[in-house]
Protein backbone atom coordinates (compact mmCIF):
# COMPACT_ATOMS: atom_id res chain seq x y z
CA UNK A 1 0.00 0.00 0.00
CA UNK A 2 1.48 3.51 -0.94
CA UNK A 3 1.90 5.56 2.18
CA UNK A 4 0.42 9.49 1.57
CA UNK A 5 3.98 10.47 1.28
CA UNK A 6 4.95 8.31 -1.28
CA UNK A 7 2.47 8.55 -3.71
CA UNK A 8 2.76 12.60 -3.18
CA UNK A 9 6.65 12.26 -3.78
CA UNK A 10 6.96 8.55 -4.05
CA UNK A 11 10.03 6.72 -5.35
CA UNK A 12 10.76 5.40 -8.81
CA UNK A 13 13.00 5.47 -11.54
CA UNK A 14 12.03 5.99 -15.13
CA UNK A 15 12.16 6.14 -18.68
CA UNK A 16 12.93 9.28 -20.60
CA UNK A 17 10.26 10.85 -22.64
CA UNK A 18 7.16 10.37 -25.00
CA UNK A 19 4.00 11.32 -25.75
CA UNK A 20 1.16 11.38 -22.29
CA UNK A 21 -0.17 8.03 -21.79
CA UNK A 22 -3.69 7.36 -20.25
CA UNK A 23 -3.67 3.74 -18.41
CA UNK A 24 -6.46 2.86 -15.69
CA UNK A 25 -4.72 2.84 -12.57
CA UNK A 26 -1.24 3.86 -10.41
CA UNK A 27 0.32 0.72 -10.84
CA UNK A 28 0.17 0.73 -14.30
CA UNK A 29 1.00 4.12 -14.49
CA UNK A 30 4.02 3.09 -12.62
CA UNK A 31 4.60 0.36 -14.64
CA UNK A 32 4.12 2.85 -18.00
CA UNK A 33 6.76 4.95 -16.79
CA UNK A 34 9.17 1.89 -16.26
CA UNK A 35 9.14 3.00 -12.27
CA UNK A 36 11.55 1.47 -9.54
CA UNK A 37 13.05 2.55 -6.11
CA UNK A 38 15.07 5.89 -7.25
CA UNK A 39 13.81 9.31 -8.56
CA UNK A 40 10.82 11.39 -7.44
CA UNK A 41 6.87 10.62 -8.64
CA UNK A 42 4.54 13.51 -8.38
CA UNK A 43 0.92 12.50 -7.97
CA UNK A 44 -2.13 15.37 -9.00
CA UNK A 45 -5.51 15.03 -8.67
CA UNK A 46 -7.25 16.83 -11.40
CA UNK A 47 -11.00 16.06 -10.92
CA UNK A 48 -11.72 14.41 -7.78
CA UNK A 49 -15.38 13.02 -8.85
CA UNK A 50 -13.95 10.93 -12.03
CA UNK A 51 -10.68 9.95 -10.33
CA UNK A 52 -8.40 11.47 -13.12
CA UNK A 53 -5.00 11.96 -11.76
CA UNK A 54 -2.06 13.00 -13.45
CA UNK A 55 1.25 11.13 -12.27
CA UNK A 56 4.43 13.18 -12.83
CA UNK A 57 7.51 10.88 -13.26
CA UNK A 58 10.66 11.34 -15.25
CA UNK A 59 9.84 13.26 -18.26
CA UNK A 60 6.56 11.90 -18.43
CA UNK A 61 3.13 12.91 -17.64
CA UNK A 62 0.91 9.50 -17.36
CA UNK A 63 -3.05 10.06 -16.49
CA UNK A 64 -4.49 7.95 -14.53
CA UNK A 65 -8.64 7.09 -13.61
CA UNK A 66 -8.56 5.89 -10.43
CA UNK A 67 -11.75 6.83 -8.08
CA UNK A 68 -10.89 5.07 -5.33
CA UNK A 69 -7.31 6.49 -4.95
CA UNK A 70 -8.36 9.64 -5.60
CA UNK A 71 -10.58 9.71 -3.07
CA UNK A 72 -8.00 8.65 -0.90
CA UNK A 73 -5.65 11.21 -1.73
CA UNK A 74 -8.48 13.70 -0.85
CA UNK A 75 -8.82 12.37 2.04
CA UNK A 76 -5.13 12.38 3.15
CA UNK A 77 -4.78 15.62 2.13
CA UNK A 78 -7.77 16.75 4.79
CA UNK A 79 -5.89 15.01 7.60
CA UNK A 80 -4.37 17.45 10.11
CA UNK B 1 13.98 45.12 -27.71
CA UNK B 2 13.99 42.18 -29.48
CA UNK B 3 12.27 39.76 -27.54
CA UNK B 4 14.20 40.35 -24.34
CA UNK B 5 11.24 40.45 -21.54
CA UNK B 6 8.75 40.76 -24.41
CA UNK B 7 5.95 38.95 -22.72
CA UNK B 8 4.38 38.91 -19.50
CA UNK B 9 5.68 35.99 -17.59
CA UNK B 10 8.89 35.23 -19.35
CA UNK B 11 10.15 38.67 -17.91
CA UNK B 12 9.79 37.19 -14.66
CA UNK B 13 12.38 34.31 -15.33
CA UNK B 14 15.09 35.44 -17.04
CA UNK B 15 17.30 32.68 -17.23
CA UNK B 16 14.80 30.98 -19.48
CA UNK B 17 14.01 34.31 -21.49
CA UNK B 18 15.45 34.05 -24.72
CA UNK B 19 16.52 37.69 -26.13
CA UNK B 20 17.97 37.25 -30.22
CA UNK B 21 18.46 34.72 -32.63
CA UNK B 22 20.88 34.78 -35.34
CA UNK B 23 21.15 32.42 -38.35
CA UNK B 24 23.75 33.15 -41.20
CA UNK B 25 26.32 31.65 -43.72
CA UNK B 26 29.32 32.13 -41.68
CA UNK B 27 31.55 34.87 -43.54
CA UNK B 28 35.17 33.05 -42.74
CA UNK B 29 33.56 29.47 -42.82
CA UNK B 30 30.76 29.45 -45.79
CA UNK B 31 30.32 26.02 -46.01
CA UNK B 32 29.02 26.15 -42.14
CA UNK B 33 25.81 27.75 -40.76
CA UNK B 34 26.21 29.83 -37.25
CA UNK B 35 23.08 29.48 -35.45
CA UNK B 36 23.13 31.87 -32.09
CA UNK B 37 20.51 31.91 -29.59
CA UNK B 38 21.13 34.31 -26.71
CA UNK B 39 19.46 34.32 -23.01
CA UNK B 40 19.16 36.25 -19.66
CA UNK B 41 18.73 39.45 -20.75
CA UNK B 42 20.08 42.84 -19.15
CA UNK B 43 23.32 41.63 -18.01
CA UNK B 44 24.69 44.13 -15.42
CA UNK B 45 28.69 43.30 -15.45
CA UNK B 46 28.63 44.47 -11.80
CA UNK B 47 26.48 41.60 -10.58
CA UNK B 48 29.03 40.15 -8.15
CA UNK B 49 28.95 38.00 -5.63
CA UNK B 50 26.44 36.01 -7.62
CA UNK B 51 27.10 36.70 -11.44
CA UNK B 52 24.79 35.89 -14.43
CA UNK B 53 24.52 32.17 -15.67
CA UNK B 54 22.39 29.56 -17.56
CA UNK B 55 19.71 27.55 -15.74
CA UNK B 56 20.60 24.23 -14.79
CA UNK B 57 16.72 23.32 -14.63
CA UNK B 58 16.28 25.08 -18.30
CA UNK B 59 16.21 23.01 -21.44
CA UNK B 60 17.61 25.24 -24.31
CA UNK B 61 17.02 24.07 -27.94
CA UNK B 62 17.95 25.54 -31.29
CA UNK B 63 15.63 24.02 -34.13
CA UNK B 64 15.93 23.49 -37.63
CA UNK B 65 13.33 23.39 -39.86
CA UNK B 66 14.57 22.23 -43.44
CA UNK B 67 11.18 21.01 -45.28
CA UNK B 68 8.92 23.73 -44.50
CA UNK B 69 6.54 21.88 -42.63
CA UNK B 70 7.67 24.16 -39.43
CA UNK B 71 8.64 20.90 -37.68
CA UNK B 72 12.01 20.38 -36.07
CA UNK B 73 13.76 18.05 -38.62
CA UNK B 74 17.12 18.80 -36.41
CA UNK B 75 17.33 20.22 -32.76
CA UNK B 76 20.38 21.27 -30.78
CA UNK B 77 19.54 20.21 -26.88
CA UNK B 78 21.85 22.08 -24.61
CA UNK B 79 21.53 21.00 -20.32
CA UNK B 80 23.80 22.83 -17.92
CA UNK B 81 24.92 21.54 -14.93
CA UNK B 82 26.48 23.91 -12.10
CA UNK B 83 29.60 22.60 -9.69
CA UNK B 84 30.82 24.03 -6.86
CA UNK B 85 34.45 23.57 -5.88
CA UNK B 86 34.25 25.59 -2.25
CA UNK B 87 31.50 25.40 0.24
CA UNK B 88 33.08 27.25 2.41
CA UNK B 89 33.39 30.95 0.77
CA UNK B 90 31.00 33.12 -0.37
CA UNK B 91 33.17 34.08 -3.48
CA UNK B 92 32.69 33.79 -7.06
CA UNK B 93 36.64 33.21 -7.34
CA UNK B 94 39.38 33.13 -4.49
CA UNK B 95 42.17 34.60 -6.83
CA UNK B 96 42.92 35.00 -10.75
CA UNK B 97 40.83 32.84 -13.12
CA UNK B 98 43.86 32.10 -15.66
CA UNK B 99 42.42 28.56 -16.93
CA UNK B 100 39.09 26.97 -17.26
CA UNK B 101 40.25 24.13 -14.58
CA UNK B 102 41.69 26.99 -12.27
CA UNK B 103 41.32 26.16 -8.51
CA UNK B 104 40.88 29.55 -7.82
CA UNK B 105 37.05 29.54 -9.77
CA UNK B 106 34.82 28.72 -7.29
CA UNK B 107 30.96 28.57 -9.41
CA UNK B 108 31.60 27.14 -12.80
CA UNK B 109 29.32 25.73 -15.99
CA UNK B 110 28.99 22.70 -17.53
CA UNK B 111 27.05 21.54 -20.65
CA UNK B 112 25.66 18.47 -22.80
CA UNK B 113 24.79 19.14 -26.62
CA UNK B 114 22.35 16.60 -27.55
CA UNK B 115 21.16 16.48 -31.35
CA UNK B 116 17.71 15.12 -32.23
CA UNK B 117 16.47 14.54 -35.43
CA UNK B 118 13.07 15.07 -36.55
CA UNK B 119 11.91 10.96 -35.47
CA UNK B 120 12.83 11.63 -31.96
CA UNK B 121 16.24 10.09 -32.25
CA UNK B 122 18.76 11.70 -29.92
CA UNK B 123 22.13 11.71 -29.54
CA UNK B 124 24.45 12.99 -27.19
CA UNK B 125 27.30 15.00 -28.87
CA UNK B 126 29.10 16.20 -25.93
CA UNK B 127 29.02 16.03 -22.12
CA UNK B 128 30.66 18.02 -19.72
CA UNK B 129 31.04 20.73 -22.09
CA UNK B 130 32.95 24.12 -20.04
CA UNK B 131 31.46 27.22 -20.27
CA UNK B 132 33.83 29.97 -19.73
CA UNK B 133 33.31 32.38 -16.54
CA UNK B 134 31.69 35.72 -15.85
CA UNK B 135 33.66 38.28 -17.22
CA UNK B 136 34.58 39.36 -13.32
CA UNK B 137 37.04 42.42 -13.78
CA UNK B 138 40.70 42.81 -15.00
CA UNK B 139 41.95 41.37 -11.41
CA UNK B 140 39.91 37.88 -11.48
CA UNK B 141 40.42 37.19 -15.53
CA UNK B 142 43.36 38.97 -16.79
CA UNK B 143 43.15 37.35 -20.03
CA UNK B 144 39.57 36.82 -20.81
CA UNK B 145 39.56 36.79 -24.67
CA UNK B 146 42.27 33.70 -24.26
CA UNK B 147 40.18 31.90 -21.69
CA UNK B 148 36.68 32.46 -24.10
CA UNK B 149 38.65 30.91 -26.79
CA UNK B 150 39.76 27.95 -24.70
CA UNK B 151 35.83 27.83 -23.90
CA UNK B 152 35.26 27.50 -28.12
CA UNK B 153 35.07 23.40 -29.29
CA UNK B 154 35.08 21.69 -32.40
CA UNK B 155 33.07 18.62 -32.11
CA UNK B 156 34.12 15.59 -33.40
CA UNK B 157 30.70 15.08 -35.44
CA UNK B 158 31.92 18.69 -37.01
CA UNK B 159 30.03 21.03 -34.89
CA UNK B 160 31.39 24.05 -33.64
CA UNK B 161 30.24 24.80 -30.08
CA UNK B 162 30.36 27.69 -27.54
CA UNK B 163 28.03 28.50 -24.14
CA UNK B 164 28.80 31.21 -21.82
CA UNK B 165 28.41 35.50 -21.55
CA UNK B 166 28.98 37.64 -24.60
CA UNK B 167 28.74 41.85 -24.83
CA UNK B 168 24.69 42.47 -25.90
CA UNK B 169 25.06 42.55 -29.94
CA UNK B 170 21.46 44.01 -30.22
CA UNK B 171 21.57 47.80 -30.34
CA UNK B 172 18.15 49.59 -29.74
CA UNK B 173 16.94 52.94 -28.02
CA UNK B 174 14.59 51.14 -25.98
CA UNK B 175 13.89 54.40 -23.51
CA UNK B 176 12.50 56.26 -26.62
CA UNK B 177 10.50 53.86 -28.32
CA UNK B 178 8.13 52.72 -25.62
CA UNK B 179 7.98 56.24 -24.80
CA UNK B 180 4.52 56.27 -26.84
CA UNK B 181 6.50 55.48 -30.29
CA UNK B 182 9.64 58.40 -29.91
CA UNK B 183 12.25 57.64 -32.75
CA UNK B 184 14.90 60.78 -31.41
CA UNK B 185 15.83 61.17 -34.86
CA UNK B 186 11.85 62.02 -35.50
CA UNK B 187 10.61 63.18 -32.22
CA UNK B 188 10.08 66.70 -33.12
CA UNK B 189 7.91 65.81 -36.05
CA UNK B 190 5.83 63.19 -33.22
CA UNK B 191 2.16 63.98 -31.94
CA UNK B 192 3.18 64.72 -28.90
CA UNK B 193 7.47 65.67 -29.24
CA UNK B 194 5.75 68.50 -31.39
CA UNK B 195 5.69 70.46 -28.41
CA UNK B 196 8.09 69.08 -26.58
CA UNK B 197 11.31 69.17 -29.22
CA UNK B 198 12.28 72.11 -30.81
CA UNK B 199 14.78 69.74 -33.38
CA UNK B 200 15.22 66.16 -33.98
CA UNK B 201 17.36 64.04 -31.45
CA UNK B 202 20.02 61.79 -31.04
CA UNK B 203 19.46 57.87 -30.53
CA UNK B 204 20.59 56.54 -27.24
CA UNK B 205 21.84 52.45 -27.33
CA UNK B 206 19.85 51.55 -24.47
CA UNK B 207 21.26 48.35 -24.25
CA UNK B 208 25.12 49.20 -24.57
CA UNK B 209 27.96 47.78 -21.91
CA UNK B 210 25.19 45.02 -21.14
CA UNK B 211 25.72 41.36 -21.54
CA UNK B 212 23.83 38.05 -22.41
CA UNK B 213 24.53 34.16 -22.17
CA UNK B 214 25.19 33.03 -25.89
CA UNK B 215 24.76 29.33 -27.32
CA UNK B 216 26.55 29.46 -30.28
CA UNK B 217 26.86 26.89 -32.87
CA UNK B 218 28.31 26.44 -36.28
CA UNK B 219 27.38 23.59 -38.55
CA UNK B 220 28.13 21.99 -41.69
CA UNK B 221 25.58 23.53 -43.81
CA UNK B 222 24.97 20.13 -45.33
CA UNK B 223 24.27 18.91 -41.56
CA UNK B 224 21.35 21.00 -41.76
CA UNK B 225 19.91 21.63 -45.47
CA UNK B 226 17.22 19.44 -46.69
CA UNK B 227 17.15 17.58 -50.13
CA UNK B 228 14.52 19.71 -52.14
CA UNK B 229 15.65 23.30 -51.06
CA UNK B 230 18.54 25.58 -49.95
CA UNK B 231 16.41 27.04 -46.84
CA UNK B 232 16.06 26.76 -43.73
CA UNK B 233 13.51 27.49 -40.84
CA UNK B 234 15.09 28.59 -37.43
CA UNK B 235 14.14 29.26 -33.78
CA UNK B 236 15.03 29.16 -29.97
CA UNK B 237 12.83 27.63 -27.43
CA UNK B 238 13.60 26.93 -23.25
CA UNK B 239 11.24 24.27 -21.34
CA UNK B 240 11.36 24.27 -17.67
CA UNK B 241 9.65 20.53 -16.27
CA UNK B 242 6.40 20.47 -15.41
CA UNK B 243 6.68 20.16 -11.79
CA UNK B 244 8.67 21.41 -9.38
CA UNK B 245 8.39 20.54 -5.98
CA UNK B 246 10.49 22.80 -3.37
CA UNK B 247 11.47 21.97 0.18
CA UNK B 248 13.42 24.94 1.13
CA UNK B 249 17.13 23.76 0.04
CA UNK B 250 17.96 23.07 -3.34
CA UNK B 251 19.47 19.76 -3.14
CA UNK B 252 16.13 18.44 -1.92
CA UNK B 253 14.05 19.85 -4.73
CA UNK B 254 12.46 17.71 -7.26
CA UNK B 255 12.26 18.56 -10.57
CA UNK B 256 9.39 15.84 -12.49
CA UNK B 257 7.73 15.50 -15.37
CA UNK B 258 7.55 16.35 -19.03
CA UNK B 259 9.62 19.50 -20.49
CA UNK B 260 6.75 23.02 -20.84
CA UNK B 261 8.07 25.39 -23.51
CA UNK B 262 7.86 29.08 -21.64
CA UNK B 263 10.02 30.94 -24.27
CA UNK B 264 10.28 30.65 -28.23
CA UNK B 265 12.06 33.41 -30.42
CA UNK B 266 11.94 32.91 -34.17
CA UNK B 267 12.11 36.27 -36.12
CA UNK B 268 12.98 39.06 -34.32
CA UNK B 269 10.51 41.63 -32.74
CA UNK B 270 7.42 38.77 -33.45
CA UNK B 271 6.20 38.20 -30.17
CA UNK B 272 7.33 41.74 -28.87
CA UNK B 273 5.67 43.83 -31.62
CA UNK B 274 3.19 41.92 -33.01
CA UNK B 275 1.41 39.68 -30.76
CA UNK B 276 -1.12 41.57 -28.56
CA UNK B 277 0.28 41.54 -24.58
CA UNK B 278 -2.94 38.67 -24.12
CA UNK B 279 -1.76 36.51 -25.92
CA UNK B 280 2.14 36.72 -25.82
CA UNK B 281 3.07 34.42 -22.72
CA UNK B 282 0.47 31.83 -24.94
CA UNK B 283 2.23 31.97 -28.20
CA UNK B 284 5.81 31.62 -26.30
CA UNK B 285 4.01 28.08 -25.47
CA UNK B 286 3.42 27.30 -28.73
CA UNK B 287 5.16 25.43 -31.54
CA UNK B 288 5.73 27.54 -34.50
CA UNK B 289 3.11 25.20 -36.30
CA UNK B 290 -0.01 27.38 -34.58
CA UNK B 291 1.48 30.83 -35.93
CA UNK B 292 -1.61 30.48 -38.52
CA UNK B 293 -3.69 31.47 -35.51
CA UNK B 294 -1.56 34.49 -35.16
CA UNK B 295 -1.75 35.47 -38.75
CA UNK B 296 -4.55 38.40 -38.35
CA UNK B 297 -1.78 40.44 -36.08
CA UNK B 298 0.83 40.20 -39.05
CA UNK B 299 -1.57 40.95 -41.81
CA UNK B 300 -3.32 44.05 -39.79
CA UNK B 301 -0.31 44.77 -37.20
CA UNK B 302 -1.12 47.20 -34.94
CA UNK B 303 2.53 49.26 -35.25
CA UNK B 304 1.22 50.33 -38.62
CA UNK B 305 -2.16 52.04 -37.36
CA UNK B 306 0.14 53.72 -34.94
CA UNK B 307 2.77 54.73 -37.30
CA UNK B 308 0.25 57.45 -39.07
CA UNK B 309 -1.47 59.01 -35.82
CA UNK B 310 1.72 59.30 -34.20
CA UNK B 311 3.68 61.39 -37.30
CA UNK B 312 0.84 63.13 -38.03
CA UNK B 313 1.24 63.95 -42.07
CA UNK B 314 4.04 61.60 -42.56
CA UNK B 315 2.58 58.11 -43.04
CA UNK B 316 -0.42 59.49 -45.27
CA UNK B 317 -0.03 56.60 -47.96
CA UNK B 318 0.51 54.08 -44.95
CA UNK B 319 -2.16 55.50 -43.40
CA UNK B 320 -5.05 55.22 -47.10
CA UNK B 321 -3.65 51.27 -46.95
CA UNK B 322 -4.52 50.56 -43.46
CA UNK B 323 -7.80 52.07 -44.24
CA UNK B 324 -8.81 49.79 -46.66
CA UNK B 325 -7.75 47.15 -44.00
CA UNK B 326 -5.33 45.80 -46.75
CA UNK B 327 -4.33 42.29 -45.42
CA UNK B 328 -0.14 43.15 -45.47
CA UNK B 329 0.84 40.12 -47.43
CA UNK B 330 4.03 41.29 -47.81
CA UNK B 331 4.81 40.82 -44.04
CA UNK B 332 3.07 37.16 -44.16
CA UNK B 333 5.39 36.04 -46.26
CA UNK B 334 8.32 37.79 -44.51
CA UNK B 335 7.45 36.41 -41.48
CA UNK B 336 5.55 33.22 -41.31
CA UNK B 337 6.62 31.83 -44.98
CA UNK B 338 9.31 33.01 -46.46
CA UNK B 339 9.59 35.60 -49.78
CA UNK B 340 8.95 33.63 -52.80
CA UNK B 341 10.52 33.69 -55.86
CA UNK B 342 9.89 36.66 -58.28
CA UNK B 343 9.35 39.58 -55.88
CA UNK B 344 13.15 39.71 -55.64
CA UNK B 345 15.43 39.64 -58.16
CA UNK B 346 18.18 36.66 -57.53
CA UNK B 347 16.15 35.95 -54.39
CA UNK B 348 13.75 33.57 -52.22
CA UNK B 349 13.57 31.89 -48.89
CA UNK B 350 9.82 30.89 -49.17
CA UNK B 351 9.17 27.35 -47.61
CA UNK B 352 5.88 26.90 -48.88
CA UNK B 353 2.51 27.02 -47.62
CA UNK B 354 2.94 26.50 -43.99
CA UNK B 355 2.08 29.80 -41.81
CA UNK B 356 5.25 29.53 -38.96
CA UNK B 357 7.46 32.71 -37.57
CA UNK B 358 11.29 31.03 -38.08
CA UNK B 359 14.13 32.71 -38.86
CA UNK B 360 14.20 31.20 -43.04
CA UNK B 361 17.82 30.96 -44.74
CA UNK B 362 18.79 30.77 -47.83
CA UNK B 363 22.06 29.20 -47.81
CA UNK B 364 22.71 29.49 -51.05
CA UNK B 365 23.38 32.93 -50.95
CA UNK B 366 26.68 33.42 -50.12
CA UNK B 367 28.16 36.02 -47.47
CA UNK B 368 28.19 39.32 -48.30
CA UNK B 369 31.89 41.13 -48.60
CA UNK B 370 30.43 44.57 -47.72
CA UNK B 371 27.63 44.00 -45.39
CA UNK B 372 24.90 46.84 -45.35
CA UNK B 373 22.75 46.45 -41.93
CA UNK B 374 18.97 47.21 -43.78
CA UNK B 375 19.89 43.83 -45.01
CA UNK B 376 17.49 42.63 -48.01
CA UNK B 377 16.17 45.93 -47.99
CA UNK B 378 19.30 47.28 -49.36
CA UNK B 379 20.11 45.02 -51.33
CA UNK B 380 21.74 43.15 -49.17
CA UNK B 381 21.06 39.34 -49.80
CA UNK B 382 22.50 37.76 -46.81
CA UNK B 383 20.99 39.57 -44.63
CA UNK B 384 18.26 40.00 -42.39
CA UNK B 385 15.11 38.92 -43.46
CA UNK B 386 17.53 36.33 -45.17
CA UNK B 387 18.84 34.96 -41.50
CA UNK B 388 20.16 37.74 -39.28
CA UNK B 389 24.13 38.22 -38.94
CA UNK B 390 24.71 40.19 -36.03
CA UNK B 391 24.97 43.52 -36.49
CA UNK B 392 21.84 43.60 -38.66
CA UNK B 393 19.45 46.61 -37.61
CA UNK B 394 16.66 45.07 -37.22
CA UNK B 395 14.97 47.52 -35.79
CA UNK B 396 14.82 49.93 -38.82
CA UNK B 397 14.31 47.16 -41.01
CA UNK B 398 11.28 45.79 -39.34
CA UNK B 399 10.29 49.88 -38.91
CA UNK B 400 11.04 50.36 -42.81
CA UNK B 401 9.01 47.50 -43.60
CA UNK B 402 6.11 47.87 -41.63
CA UNK B 403 5.58 51.04 -42.77
CA UNK B 404 5.20 49.74 -45.99
CA UNK B 405 8.94 49.82 -47.51
CA UNK B 406 7.77 45.71 -48.32
CA UNK B 407 4.39 46.52 -48.99
CA UNK B 408 5.51 47.63 -52.21
CA UNK B 409 6.97 44.60 -53.65
CA UNK B 410 3.85 42.61 -53.69
CA UNK B 411 1.50 45.88 -54.84
CA UNK B 412 3.61 47.92 -57.73
CA UNK B 413 0.34 50.36 -57.34
CA UNK B 414 1.00 51.07 -53.61
CA UNK B 415 3.96 53.93 -53.39
CA UNK B 416 6.09 54.15 -49.99
CA UNK B 417 5.81 57.62 -48.07
CA UNK B 418 8.91 59.46 -48.64
CA UNK B 419 9.65 59.20 -45.06
CA UNK B 420 9.89 55.08 -45.61
CA UNK B 421 13.73 55.72 -47.13
CA UNK B 422 15.00 57.55 -44.43
CA UNK B 423 13.13 55.81 -41.38
CA UNK B 424 15.13 54.30 -38.84
CA UNK B 425 16.01 53.75 -35.12
CA UNK B 426 19.25 56.11 -35.42
CA UNK B 427 21.78 53.17 -34.33
CA UNK B 428 24.01 50.73 -35.67
CA UNK B 429 26.53 48.70 -35.06
CA UNK B 430 29.20 51.17 -33.81
CA UNK B 431 27.04 51.97 -31.03
CA UNK B 432 28.15 48.16 -29.19
CA UNK B 433 30.82 49.36 -27.39
CA UNK B 434 32.25 45.83 -27.39
CA UNK B 435 33.55 45.10 -31.20
CA UNK B 436 31.90 42.41 -32.62
CA UNK B 437 34.18 39.25 -33.88
CA UNK B 438 35.03 38.81 -37.16
CA UNK B 439 35.04 34.94 -36.44
CA UNK B 440 32.61 32.88 -34.15
CA UNK B 441 31.54 33.07 -31.96
CA UNK B 442 31.30 36.68 -33.46
CA UNK B 443 29.59 38.47 -30.73
CA UNK B 444 32.10 40.42 -28.43
CA UNK B 445 33.75 39.78 -25.71
CA UNK B 446 31.47 40.93 -22.62
CA UNK B 447 31.77 44.05 -20.36
CA UNK B 448 33.40 43.56 -17.00
CA UNK B 449 32.58 44.57 -13.86
CA UNK B 450 35.13 46.56 -12.70
CA UNK B 451 35.72 48.46 -15.72
CA UNK B 452 31.41 49.13 -16.26
CA UNK B 453 30.79 49.49 -12.78
CA UNK B 454 27.32 50.95 -13.31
Amino acid sequence: MLSRRNVLLGAATVGVGGAVVSVASLSEAFEEAGAATGDSVVVQVVDLKSGRLNVFAGERRIEVHDRDLASRMAKAARRK
Amino acid sequence: MSSHREAPEISKDPVADSTDLYAFVSPDHPDTVTLIANYVPLQTPASGPNFFEFGDDVLYEIHVDNNGDGHADVTYQFRFETKVTNENTFLYNTGPIESLDSENWNRRQFYSITKVDGHGNAKVLARNVPCPPANVGPLSIPDYKGLAADATFKLKTGEKVFAGQRAEGFFVDLGSIFDLGTLRPFQNLHLLGQKAFQKAGEAVNATDRTNVHSIALQVPITDLRGKSSPVIGVWTTASRRQVRVLHGHNSDDVYVGPNVQVSRLGNPLFNEVIVPMAKKDLWNSLPPTEDKNFVQFVEQPELAQLLPVLYPGVFDNLAALNKKKTARADLVAVLLTGIPEGLIEGFHNNTGEIQADMLRLNTHIKPSKKENPLGVLAGDLAGFPNGRRVKDDVVSIALRAVAGATFALVDKKFKPDDAVAILEQGLSAADVTSPFLARFPYLGIPYDGFNNPS
